[in-house]
């Protein structure tokens, strides 16, 4: 019964009821189970409630989207190699404008809340700080679809970096979506963030 | 070669994983929506022009019966985005970007006038419970070709597992409406003739947008037809005049997948600003993972890495670990999992090492 829903990943985000113990694991993974655990019962707290005004469902999740994720680490590695032929004017407008489009993108998906529930199950520690942790969001209907979240220690700093669904990292298709785009328009940054521009203004 | 590693990795993960449905959902519902309404005649005319235009040497993915000929496609008349520029060379293995981009646009304006709305109907005249039913008898149905696609890829604890759901559910499941072996803790797994060919190593080949079946590529549509082959209900049904239930099982599996993908598909158009680019890597990227048997849990899971000291665009100072670059990107980070880059048109002419190919296929199978 496993329905892979990007809406439900997100509501799961929205919902860590649970961080079931997992015995043996070093601290630092533990503190990157805990982490995202925290999240998603930040993100219950704050962004479920259905009379909330739009923008104010954005804000607070913007806060929690910068709190908990490395956000400049995310914009420069989804701009891959064009971080590099950016003028630092394109780069600092181009990074206000990709957490401009996630806040927008995915905020607006917590309005349809509908009792999802968020288990953080376990983690594993990766090498150079990096640890993954898996959890799993049921739906009323009882789907199930896992999520992994990647996470950070660096320079004990704990940040998410990646989140994947069933398989699939949203840093490397959000990386696909924007190399596209800045290669359809002459291999331009400019390019893109124009695009970008256009895409948060008409999600407004 | 990135081929060969990929699948010691695939063969170690596959072991420690248990594997789910094939694709992930955006992907899987615009394909098998549209599968419904394609006949095989149309897969092989397909499959052959893109062989046709593949064209090179490496394309070992299209196995020898399928091979191609006749008149050939001139790839970088096709390939809109193909060019001299350095940094498109690490592109997604699309060479027929300017066609499959067409056919993306036919897709999509039939979805949106006629699978959208079908699906939506069939979400309102069937309440949840029916529509799991129905699931659950189709997953059923198939059977048989996930219990050899197991076997082939050497899985006889999963084909076990295949074997004995089919048992359970087609008797105390009642033809298998209820899923009475998923509450003994047989859980469904998928597996299809595409995934096996790239267990065994097999590259994808060039993405292709098929016109109605939606996104795939020459292993996954000769897995396709291979599936076909191997599913003994397309035997038995015309044998026994059953056609018209044939064509029903394909029409519900389409409504089916169509209709639980209806936010997704809809979600995944609204957050992305290409979205023919997103579904390519959508569908890239759960199909490796589907092959690694690594689309869940953290057994076999790959995880990105950001490194703060890579400065330099040099891909050789990736031994193994793809990393993707905080500060200075280097030029030739481009993860896309499934994309062998040997096959892609220009690669030959960019020189890249061959360490920089393996590190191209392990950038997202990183397995622990």
């Amino acid at each position: 019964m496993r329905r892979r829903s990007f809406t439900a990943l997100l509501f799961g985000a929205a919902l860590a009821l649970t961080a079931l113990p997992w015995g043996g694991s070093p601290a630092q993974a533990q503190d990157a189970k805990a982490f995202v655990a925290n999240l998603g019962n930040e993100a219950l707290r704050t962004l479920t409630e259905t009379q909330m005004k739009d923008a104010e469902r954005e804000q607070r999740f913007r806060d929690l989207f910068v709190d908990y994720f490395d956000v400049p680490a995310i914009g420069r590695t989804v701009l891959g190699r064009y971080w590099r032929t950016a003028t630092p004017e394109e780069k600092s407008e181009y990074l206000k404008l990709f957490e401009d489009f996630i806040v927008k993108t995915y905020s607006s998906r917590f309005k349809q809340y509908t009792g999802e529930k968020f288990l953080v199950q376990g983690v594993k520690e990766d090498r150079d700080g990096y640890a993954t942790v898996q959890s799993v969001v049921l739906t009323p209907a009882g789907e199930e679809v896992t999520v992994l979240w990647r996470t950070r220690n660096k320079d004990g700093q704990l940040r998410i970096v990646d989140v994947m669904v069933e398989g699939v990292s949203m840093v490397i298709t959000q990386q696909r979506d924007f190399a596209s785009v800045v290669q359809r328009n002459g291999g331009t940054v400019a390019g893109l963030i124009n695009a970008l521009r256009e895409k948060t203004a008409a999600m407004n | 070669m990135g081929s060969g590693d990929m699948g010691r990795q695939i063969g170690e993960s596959r072991r420690r994983n248990r594997v789910r449905t094939a694709v992930t959902g955006a992907v899987t519902a615009i394909s098998m929506v549209l599968a419904s309404c394609a006949s095989d005649e149309q897969g092989r005319t397909t499959l052959a022009q893109s062989g046709e235009a593949l064209g090179t040497p490496a394309a070992p993915a299209v196995p020898a019966f399928l091979a191609p000929t006749g008149e050939g496609v001139d790839i970088d008349s096709v390939a809109g985005s193909a060019g001299s520029d350095a940094l498109l060379e690490e592109d997604p293995n699309d060479p027929l970007e300017g066609l499959n981009r067409y056919f993306f646009e036919i897709n999509y304006a039939l979805d949106e006038t006629l699978f959208k709305a079908v699906a939506g109907w069939y979400r309102l005249a069937l309440p949840q419970a029916a529509r799991e039913g129905i699931r659950n008898a189709l997953r059923n149905l198939r059977s048989p070709v996930i219990l050899a696609n197991d076997l082939f890829q050497g899985e006889f604890e999963r084909a076990g597992v295949t074997f004995a759901r089919f048992v359970v559910n087609s008797t105390a499941g009642l033809g298998g409406i209820f899923d009475v072996a998923a509450t003994m803790g047989l859980e469904y797994h998928d597996e299809d003739f595409g995934q096996t060919l790239g267990a065994h190593g097999v590259d994808s080949g060039p993405y292709l947008m098929l016109p109605v079946l939606g996104p795939s590529n020459p292993r996954d549509l000769a897995g396709r037809v291979v599936d076909m082959f191997l599913d003994p209900i397309g035997y038995l049904a015309p044998a026994y005049g059953l056609d018209s239930l044939e064509y029903m099982r394909t029409g519900l599996t389409a409504a089916d997948t169509r209709e639980r993908n209806l936010e997704t598909l809809d979600d995944v158009r609204r957050s992305s600003l290409d979205y023919y680019a997103t579904v390519r890597s959508l569908y890239t990227q759960s199909r490796d993972a589907a092959i690694r048997n690594a689309d869940e849990g953290l057994d076999g899971a790959s995880g990105i890495f950001l490194d703060d000291d890579l400065e330099e665009d040099d891909f050789e100072a990736l031994p193994e670990s793809p990393m993707i670059e905080e500060e200075e990107p280097a030029a030739g980070e481009e993860p896309e999992p499934i994309m062998p880059l040997e096959d892609s048109a220009d690669a030959a002419a960019v020189e890249i090492p061959s360490a920089a190919k393996g590190a191209q296929i392990s950038e997202l199978p990183e397995i622990y």
